[in-house]
């Protein structure tokens, strides 16, 4: 897949590995029998930054000699519209779990992401929810004692 | 040796044991058959099971669903054209053929059979090589195991996914993340960043979950929410004919040693197995064109190796403590979470989970056998529930397992940043294993790295005055170089062209 997302992703690494080496920098190396908490810090830095440039060169060698993706190739691409979604619930549904519970929001994020997922109808994704949740109610809080949040709004 | 055994299938044989065997096995099936949800992001969900289970118990059922979703995979290649698990690819290019030509009930039989021989192949590997490897890691200090751990990181990046620079990169991340938190040594905190929460760093489960969970369920989504076509198979087809058992034999046995032997090497053994077992077999076999188009040979060979590698792959685990592919980091971190510290002494201070686990693995082999012949209509079947019926399911496990490990909404939150961050790494070709490897790695690296300049008074060359050091630096070179030597003469030899 070399297109100009990945030079774009490569640089967003390899920014990253400056900026992990910089604050690396804060830490003391020691000496060399008795080296410090800032030693190995630096020798990754050093190592992610020239692994990171040396695939951005690649990359954009690579794009330069490389024809473009054909329209056929880019049908068969997979689509983002789902995992968008379901990672948009995923993270309501984290968010959600300590005010409503884990309850409610386990119930609430199988349903939708269910429907978003192409479960026709009301009664199945109901139905799928309300048996996920006595499932793990039992497996969780029952079986392995696991006192999972009960939610602010109800007094947890 | 003989004694440890006996001592292990007695402690195997106990009903919380064999429960977990069963449980892990079952669970392990299912997982193989089912497209999109792999062994070590379910090993990984099921960790806070192990609390209730303890120690040898949870490992037994952890290693279970490991090499249970071997046997499962094989299913849903040969009936649905689809590899249930990745080290089953190769299988649906010969099974899948012998199902369209009605030989579904043969090949999945062989598949099951060869399963099961090649499985205990592996295990005695293990109970042969594991003991002595353990006593010889007994003299190891702390400059062989920095070496040993950064060839681990090196052979794995080289083997994993198609560029070694993003394998390595990947590799580094996960040492670079192990950095995060309280420096063992000085007990300052390290890229904190003034949370209280990063103070302890980056905990395995949650990362891991979110990796191989969060991130290949996104990565389903974007790809097929279809239930899948499945082949009809009848019970009183799961017979293989004399000819079949004939043909299916000696690449059963070879598969079992060559999976054993590949699964010693760090990286996706079962996966390199099983195309490591087929080439071999289309080479040595007098009717090479028939790969490809229903050999039993090509079903026979591959599924076998897989088994074997699984065994092999708990050598290092169970004998220096070193996990050299994500199932395994997993049983580590599950061992962690009890306490129990890996690695030459593991024998000595737990034999009853040293030799618990190994001789398990001789029942649970059994166990699938039973489940995947007779049952294998049931198991195929799983197939056809709609992804928009068990992604959900698993996902809301996944969160509510990552908050199971540590009561923590902190590991939540970790496991669905590492599950985003999964998902892109997938789409733009960056293989997770490394990054996992090198989270559990990293921390001993570290230390082994810092102990080893204390003790050798800071004189670097000091390395190569320790004999197996020396070997191991050797080794890791190579492993650094003889890639790029095969890549740059590739490279020239296309330019002549």
């Amino acid at each position: 897949m070399r297109n100009k997302a990945e030079g774009i992703v490569t640089l967003f690494i390899l920014i990253c590995g400056l900026g992990y080496f910089l604050a690396a920098t804060q830490y003391s190396i020691g000496k060399l029998d008795s080296p410090g908490a800032g030693l190995m810090p630096r020798l990754l830095g050093i190592a992610f930054v020239l692994l990171s440039a040396s695939l951005l060169v690649t990359n954009w060698f690579g794009r330069r000699s490389e024809p473009p993706p054909s329209p056929a190739h880019r049908e068969r691409s997979p689509k983002l519209k789902t995992p968008l979604q379901v990672t948009v619930i995923l993270i309501l549904y984290v968010a959600a779990i300590p005010p409503l519970g884990f309850i409610l929001s386990t119930f609430l994020a199988i349903f939708f992401t269910a429907r978003f997922m192409g479960l026709e109808g009301w009664r199945k994704p109901v139905l799928l929810s309300l048996g996920t949740v006595a499932f793990a109610h039992l497996l969780f809080v029952l079986l392995l004692d696991v006192p999972l949040p009960v939610g602010a709004l109800w007094g947890g | 040796m003989l004694e440890g055994l006996c001592y292990g299938l007695q402690n195997a044989l106990d009903l919380r044991n064999l429960l977990a065997v069963g449980i892990g096995c079952f669970v392990g099936t299912i997982v193989g058959v089912l497209p999109g949800i792999g062994p070590t992001g379910t090993m990984a969900l099921l960790l806070p099971l192990t609390f209730a289970l303890g120690p040898t118990a949870g490992m037994i059922m952890l290693a279970g669903i490991w090499y249970g979703a071997q046997y499962g995979g094989s299913t849903t290649s040969i009936l649905v054209n689809v590899p249930g698990e990745a080290a089953s690819v190769v299988t649906c290019l010969d099974g899948h053929q012998m199902a369209r030509k009605g030989k579904a009930g043969a090949a999945l039989a062989v598949a099951a059979i060869g399963s099961f021989v090649a499985g205990t192949i592996g295990v005695l590997g293990l109970t042969l090589f594991a003991p002595p490897l353990a006593n010889a890691a007994l003299d190891f200090g702390p400059p062989e195991f920095f070496w040993i751990g950064l060839l681990g990181l090196l052979l794995l990046s080289n083997l994993s996914g198609k560029s070694t620079v993003k394998a390595l990169l990947m590799a580094t991340l996960g040492v670079m993340l192990a950095t995060v938190g309280m420096d063992p040594i000085s007990g300052r905190p390290r890229f904190s960043m003034g949370s209280s929460s990063l103070f302890g760093g980056f905990e395995f489960v949650p990362v891991t979950m979110g990796l191989f969970g969060v991130a290949e369920i996104l990565s389903s989504c974007a790809e097929r929410l279809e239930s899948w076509e499945v082949l009809k198979v009848r019970f009183r087809d799961l017979y293989p004919n004399r000819e079949d058992l004939r043909r299916s034999l000696a690449p059963m046995l070879r598969g079992g040693v060559v999976g054993f032997l590949v699964g010693l090497i760090p990286g996706p053994a079962a996966v390199m197995s099983s195309f490591v077992s087929y080439a071999v077999e289309r080479k040595i076999s007098r009717h090479p064109e028939e790969f490809g188009r229903g050999a039993i040979e090509g079903v026979a060979g591959p599924e076998s190796a897989n088994n074997a590698a699984t065994a092999g792959g708990l050598v290092p685990l169970l004998a220096l403590g070193l996990p050299f592919a994500p199932p395994t980091a997993v049983l580590l971190g599950g061992l962690m979470i009890h306490g129990v510290v890996p690695g030459p002494l593991l024998i000595q201070e737990h034999p009853e989970l040293f030799w618990g686990v190994i001789a398990s693995m001789y029942i649970g082999n059994t166990i699938l056998l039973i489940l995947n012949l007779p049952l294998v209509g049931v198991f195929a079947s799983i197939t056809r529930l709609r992804p928009a019926i068990v992604l959900p399911v698993v996902l809301a496990l996944c969160v509510i397992g990552a908050y199971g490990v540590n009561n923590s909404m902190y590991d939540v939150w970790v496991m669905l940043v590492f599950g985003i961050l999964g998902f892109f790494m997938r789409r733009f070709e960056f293989e997770p294993a490394p990054v996992v490897l090198g989270l559990v790695l990293g921390r001993m690296l570290e230390n082994s790295l810092r102990q080893s300049m204390v003790i050798m008074e800071g004189n670097i060359w000091g390395f190569w005055s320790r004999p197996l050091s020396a070997t191991l630096i050797i080794l890791a070179i190579l492993a650094l170089l003889v890639p790029l030597i095969i890549r740059l003469s590739a490279y020239r030899k296309r330019r002549i062209a």
